[in-house]
Formats: structure tokens, sequence, C-alpha cells
């Protein structure tokens, strides 16, 4: 066994081994006296363990009464230096741990009042506290083996003061088991060092980092801590979550698997700069979640430092920041469509102003919105004098209700392309415009208004009606000629008869031959004159007209023709259909396309012409009449086809003058009817089929109340006038 | 003289031979151009009266196909329409000068320009 003391002045914890000394301490009322053996500290005067040198002439029992002395001397040097060591230090004796020393030091920590507390009694009787403490079985137990125990921080909680809370200390200690000269267990001497304040704050220091994990594990953010040298040693639970990595994968340096590899050179050389530099690290760089995305993250890294300025640690955030970058990009994005709509609506506005054409806006109510330059040039209003005004100022009286006729169409959303009307200038003149509606929509695509473009077509109706003239001219011409021929011959009939009337003239039979025959002739030539007045007449009003009176007259005029092209005409006359129209203008319109039809048979075919009632194409509810005319002609060639309808186009060198076709549509169009052509050129099922529909009112609204009835079996016819 | 007369019209031909007749020439009315220069063929005519616009074979047609058979034959024209200027000026073009009167004639100067010599004709524009 090995007998231990405190060694003074090196903090604790060594021993040495030495020889047994006997302390006797017979203080306090019990008397008992206890021997034990310790190993004092070598004293320089070697008074405890110095051999008394035997000298002669002592008896025994001076040489005992000195020794005794001496040991005496000894015990209470050692009292001495066991009441003023820094430990608490006593001796407990017997099997049942009853106090025989305590040194100043543990009266202290224990909060007694002085060893009298102590001695003579239990350990359980002067400090009942312990009782429920493992302490007392741990004193039973060194006693009992003899092994030595030592404790390092143990907690004991001591009731300091009578009137105190219960309260935990720490102790560094050591029950030592003590034997007397046989060998056997005497006691046990407690040796035990308060460390409370030591573990208290090293228990704050573990609490408040418990409290920082917990913090860190909580927040949104991924928090790291790094050694000085930058690897990493900490990640919160948040960091693990998100990159669904192990923290045996993530020790160290095991971070840059969950990097971008474009991005993590730059990462790292910063990272490395910062370690060497300790600045604080900024980025933002892209780190792979558990779902393989990659997301933006914040990552800020400042440096711990020690009082003496050393970087003892890193601690790191990572922030997601998508959603700010995302929104910081969705308000940049934002603000270049702003932008790009800015310099569009500039843009726009800059168009807008400097047009040709007048552009207006207007909203739901026909109040007009805005109005450019060239609206303010056409009608004649400054903008501000007609913007917040009704739109219907620029409307003449008679058309008033085109207007709610637009805004219906808008409201339903429905667009209007080159509607020619007439509108009124500031000035009062009436101008001829082809408006363009649309309905103007606002960022939810509700309509809100509607944007109008005006052009001016008064320039173009003036040639349109001149060039019309011209081929009424033309027309007149074609006629003159072919009127020449029905009113010559004739006349030249009766100058012959007449000039054999009056040289016969005795011979009255001879000569009433010759009248008769001049009267019929005259029949003729009156007639003719009848047809020929007849297109001419200014029919300025419309009339009803029924359509297949009309077709049958100009058939009849044409029969000579159709005799001698050998065209078989075929009348397909479904319904017997009366419209209101300019009758003039309708049989000119038919005129033209059966010329046409003859001249595209020069070796002969089939007229078809087929009356039928009917629907417009486009608008159904729209009901009329359809007049086919067909032909087995020629056909035209397809690149013909889109210049069917311009004026002076024609195939037909010696004869057109390319504006029949145009005379029709024109007319068509102007009784809003439609005309539609289908064609086949080349050598097997040629031919042509025109196709009109007028509706039943096809001049209504001011017509109505002057209507006049054409006479059916007298109408005027118009001649074969050759045109395209 | 012996008169061929060419009108597509029955009455005009009959009644334009018929004063003929009166006034002492031979004439004869055919209403084609192709009956025509078959009949110039046979009787051999000193003078033709044609008119110009006829279905088939026109009145210059006609006259120009008698031409090659009868060079010396003298030829009128007579039309009752303007059209046949444009064919007139086109036969002109091709070297062709043709006597032309418009329609109604007056009988007595048809008579008298037949009594006349050739080569005057009313020029196209006077029509």
């Amino acid at each position: 066994m090995h007998l231990k003391q405190y060694a003074q002045g090196a903090g604790f914890s060594f021993f040495i081994p030495g020889s047994p000394i006997v302390l006797n301490q017979s203080k306090g009322s019990s008397g008992i006296t206890h021997k034990t053996s310790i190993t004092p500290t070598p004293k320089p005067d070697a008074t405890a363990n110095n051999p008394v040198p035997s000298g002669g002439g002592v008896s025994p029992e001076e040489r005992e009464a000195r020794l005794r002395r001496e040991a005496e001397l000894d015990s209470r040097k050692l009292q001495d230096l066991l009441q003023q060591a820094p430990a608490a230090i006593a001796l407990l004796s017997g099997p049942e741990h009853r106090w025989v020393y305590v040194n100043q030091e543990y009266v202290r920590v224990t909060g007694r009042k002085s060893a009298a507390d102590f001695i003579g009694k239990t350990l359980v009787e002067s400090l009942p506290e312990l009782e429920a403490q493992a302490y007392v079985d741990l004193l039973d137990e060194v006693y009992r083996t003899g092994e030595t125990y030592a404790g390092r921080e143990a907690r004991v909680t001591l009731i300091r003061s009578a009137n105190a809370q219960p309260e935990n200390a720490y102790f560094d200690f050591i029950y030592q088991p003590l034997h007397n000269a046989d060998g056997q267990i005497e006691g046990i001497l407690v040796h035990a060092v308060e460390v409370t304040e030591k573990v208290m704050s090293r228990t704050a220091i573990q609490r408040n980092e418990e409290r920082f994990r917990a913090l860190a594990n909580a927040i949104p953010q991924l928090v790291w801590m790094a050694k000085p040298d930058g690897a990493v040693f900490w990640y919160n639970q948040r960091w693990y979550a998100y990159t669904g990595a192990t923290p045996q994968e993530m020790e160290g340096w095991g971070w840059q698997s969950v990097h971008d590899p474009e991005v993590l050179p730059a990462v790292l050389e910063r990272w490395k700069t910062s370690i060497a530099s300790g600045e604080p690290f900024e980025m933002t760089f892209p780190l792979r979640g558990a779902d393989g995305v990659f997301r933006p993250f914040l990552t800020r890294g400042v440096p711990v430092r020690d009082e003496q300025g050393r970087v003892v640690r890193w601690f790191g955030t990572n922030t997601d920041v998508s959603i700010e970058i995302k929104a910081r990009d969705e308000l940049r994005r934002v603000h270049e469509r702003l932008e790009t709509a800015l310099i569009n609506s500039q843009k726009l506005a800059a168009i807008v102003e400097s047009s040709d054409d007048a552009i207006v806006s207007k909203d739901l109510n026909g109040v007009v919105q805005s109005w450019n330059r060239s609206a303010e040039r056409l009608f004649g209003y400054k903008a501000e004098e007609i913007i917040g005004r009704p739109i219907t100022m620029i409307i003449p009286p008679e058309l008033q209700s085109d207007e709610d006729m637009i805004l219906a169409k808008i409201r339903a959303g429905e667009k209007i392309d080159h509607f020619e009307t007439v509108r009124v200038a500031k000035s009062g003149e009436r101008l001829d415009v082809s408006l363009s509606i649309s309905p103007v929509r606002d960022d939810q695509g509700r309509i809100i208004g509607a944007a109008k473009i005006a052009r001016d077509i008064t320039q173009k109706k003036k040639i349109e009606q001149a060039l019309r003239t011209t081929e009424k001219l033309a027309a007149a011409g074609r006629l003159a000629a072919t009127v020449a021929h029905e009113i010559n011959n004739p006349l030249e009939a009766v100058t012959n008869l007449v000039y054999l009337g009056k040289r016969d003239l005795p011979n009255s039979e001879k000569v009433a031959k010759y009248l008769e025959l001049a009267t019929r002739e005259l029949d003729r030539v009156a007639h003719i004159a009848r047809q020929t007045l007849g297109f001419y007449r200014d029919t300025s009003s419309p009339s009803t007209v029924r359509v297949t009176h009309t077709l049958d007259d100009l058939l009849l005029l044409y029969d000579k023709r159709f005799e001698t092209r050998k065209i078989i005409v075929h009348k397909q006359y479904e319904n017997e259909i009366e419209i209101t129209a300019l009758a003039g203008e309708i049989r000119q319109a038919f005129s033209n396309l059966i010329s046409n039809a003859i001249d595209a048979m020069p070796g002969g075919g089939s007229l078809i012409i087929r009356v039928a009632k009917s629907r417009r194409w486009d608008r159904l509810v729209i009901e009329g009449v359809r007049i086919t005319v067909m032909d087995t002609g020629s056909g035209i060639a397809s690149q013909d086809k889109a210049q069917l309808f311009q004026p002076f186009f024609t195939t037909k060198e010696d004869v057109g003058t390319g504006l029949g076709l145009w005379v029709t549509h024109g007319i068509v169009e102007r009784h809003g009817g439609t005309i539609q052509v289908k064609s086949r050129a080349g050598t097997e099922k040629h031919g042509t089929v025109f196709s009109i529909f007028l509706q039943f009112q096809a001049m209504p609204g001011r017509l109505q109340g002057s209507v006049t009835r054409e006479d059916g079996g007298h109408s005027p016819i118009s001649p074969g006038v050759p045109t395209q | 003289m012996k008169i061929l007369v060419v009108d597509d019209e029955p009455v005009i031909a009959d009644t334009l031979v018929n004063i003929l007749n009166g006034e002492g020439h031979d004439a004869l009315a055919v209403s084609d151009g192709v009956s025509a220069v078959k009949w110039a063929e046979m009787m051999r005519p000193d003078a033709i009266v044609t008119d110009v616009i006829m279905p088939g074979m026109n009145g210059i047609e006609t006259a120009k196909a008698i031409m090659k058979l009868l060079p010396n034959c003298r030829i009128i024209l007579f039309s009752g329409q303007a059209a046949s200027t444009d064919l007139l000026a086109k036969a002109r073009e091709e070297g062709y000068s043709f006597e032309v009167l418009a329609k109604p004639i007056n009988p007595e100067a048809l008579v008298a320009r037949l009594n006349r010599i050739p080569g005057t004709s009313i020029p196209p524009a006077a029509l």
C-alpha cells in the first residue's frame, strides 16, 4: 500500500511514497487515540523522521519520554500544517466514519462553524445532507476494500449555513484508507479541493454553446464553424437537411462537394484569402440541395478572435437568397419591361403623332380620348377642342346611328376594317373617309375603348368618280357605235323605201307596200331610241328592280350576238325577286358580266344565268338574291385573277377598256353587295363563274319612301358594251 | 352597169337593187360575204356596194376577196356604224383604200356617185 500526502504549492495531485509516521490526535472528548502513518514532506530539520542518535547512558524511560516528546512535537507541527493547508483535510475513524480530525478548510467548505461540529460525530450526524448522496456508500466501500478512491469534479449538495438552501459544490477528492500498525484499516483520510467555480464556469460555457447550437439549428440559415485553418468542424442541422450530406462527407473541406464546380475555384480562392488575412468572408454562390437543385446562398464568415487577437475559429452562415435574387431579377425584368413599354409608347406616340392618317381613340361611351395632328388637319378640330367630347361631333346627322353600330361591335371585341363612310369637318365640309376601328384593352384584357384610324379618301373617291365618268363616256361611245348600226340600218331602209315610193307614186299598190315596210323600220328605230334614252336616264333614286326582268331585257338585247356566236343561253330562275336598288347601275353591272361572257366564248358555248334567294356568305343574317353568270369560255388565267377588279385591267387588247369589271364591282359595293369569281382556264371544263349577292334592301335608309316603280315591260336596256 | 349589192338586211339590199335597176343598172342582191364572192366570180360585176358589219365574212374581207378576183371592179362600202372606221383604218394600214358611204345614203347620191369617176371617196372621218 502507499501512503500519500498533499504536496504543497504546486497545485495538487502528485503523491510521493514515504515512511510511516504516527499521528496521535487526542483532542476532543472522545479521547480516542489514533495512530496512523503518513509520509510527511521531507523537512530540512528532519524533525519527524530523523532517528534520534542513540547515546550511551540514557535510560529506556528517558528514551521513550524523549521520543514521545518529539512525536508530540511532530504531531503538533503536522497538525499546524494540516490546519493551514489550502485543501480540506479530515480523518474519519471506524466503519461508522466518525470524525477524528478536520482542518479549517474542511470546516469552511462545508459551511460549518468549527471543528467541534465534527469531532466525535459521525459523518451523517455532522453533515446530514450527505446521507442521501453516494458518499457514505463510497466511504463504506473504501473502508471495506482498502482501495483508494479519487473523485474529480464530484458534485456535493451542501447546506452551508443554517437557513440556506441546499447548494451544489464540486470537489476533487481522495478517500484514502488508513491502516494501523497491524495493517488493518482503521480509518479514512479525506482530502478535498473545491473546484465549484471552475466547474460552474465551464458549465456556463457549455450551456452557452448548447444554447448557441440550439439557436443555430433553429434559424433558417445554414450555419457552420471552422478552425482557424479553414477546416469546417461543425454544421447546423439545416446544413445537413439542405444538402442531404452526412457529417462525414462534410468534415473539413468536404463542403466542396455541394458546390457548383464552375464557381468553386472562385469560392476557394476567396475563402483562402480570408483565412490568410483574417478578413471577413462574403460571397454569394450556389449550393446544391438534396433535391439536386443549386440555389444561390449569401455566405458570410466572420473570424472569432481571442484576447490576443488571434483567430480561434470562423463562424459562418449561408442564407438562401434565391427568393431575393428571383425577386431582384423579377424587379429588373419588370423594370426593363416598363422601360421597353415606355420607349415603345414613346415611339408609338411619335408614330401616331406623325402619321398621315388621323388616329383617334375614344372610350366605350364614344367620348374622344386622344386626337393626333393628322386628325386636327383632317377634321379641323384641335385636340383640346374635341378631347372629352363625343365623337358624334364629326358624324353627319343622317349617319349618327353608325356610332351605335360601331360601339356595339367594339364592345363585342370585333374589329371594323376599311369602313367607307362620310364624316363632317369643323368647317361643315363632308369628307369621304375609310375607317379602321379596333377595340382597346387594358392589362386584364377588358375592352375599355376603341382606336380609330381615319383615312381621307375624298380624293380617291373623286378619282374613282372621274374614272367612272370616263368609263361612262367610253360606254357611251361604244353605245353610239352599237346604236348607230341599229338606227342607221332602218333609216337606210326607210330612205330607200321613200325614194321608191316617190318613184312609183302612181302605183299605189307598190307605194302602200313601201310605206308598210317603212313603218316597220321606223318602229325599229323608235324602239332603239327608247332603249338608248332609257339607259342614260339618270336614275338617281332607287327603285324596285325585278332582277329576272332586268336580266331578260339584257338577254333580249344580246340575242343577236348569241345567235352569231352560237351561244346557248340557259336561264335558271328559282325565284321572282325584287330588290330596292339603282336600276340603271344594276343593269350596267349585269350587262358587263354578260358581255364579258360573250367575249370569252368566240367559238360558241353555253351561258347560264341563275337567280336564287340566298344569304351573304360572310354574314348569314343578311338575306337577298344571288345572281350567277356562268360561261364555258376560255377562263381567266390565274395570274390575272388578282387584278380582275382593278381599273384599266384588260386582256382584250382590241375592244376592252379595262373598266367593266371595276365598274361592276363598284356598283355592287355601293349596293352593299358582294361579287365573287371562280374561273378555270385550260383545255377541259374551262369557264368562268361570276356571282353577285345583293341584299333585298340594297339601297336602304334614306331611300325609304322615294322608291319608284320601274316599268318592267319597257325597261331601259343597256347595250352590249364590250368590257373586261 | 352590173352591180352586186351585199347587205345582211334583206330590206336594204332589196330596195337598193330596186332603185339601181330603176336607173338602168343590172343589180343583184346577196345577204352575206361568201355569197357575194361566189356571185361576183360568176357575174363579174362592174361595181359592188357592200355593207361593212355583217355576220360571218364582213364587208372589208368581202371587198378584199373580190379585189383579187376582179381588180377593175369598183367597190363602194357603206356602213351604219362608227365601229367600221376601226376596221377601215386597219385595212388602210394593210394598203387598202376603200370608198365608204355612211348609212343612210341618199339613193340619188348613190346613183350619182356610181355614174362619176371612181376614186373619190368620203373620208372615214365624215362618218
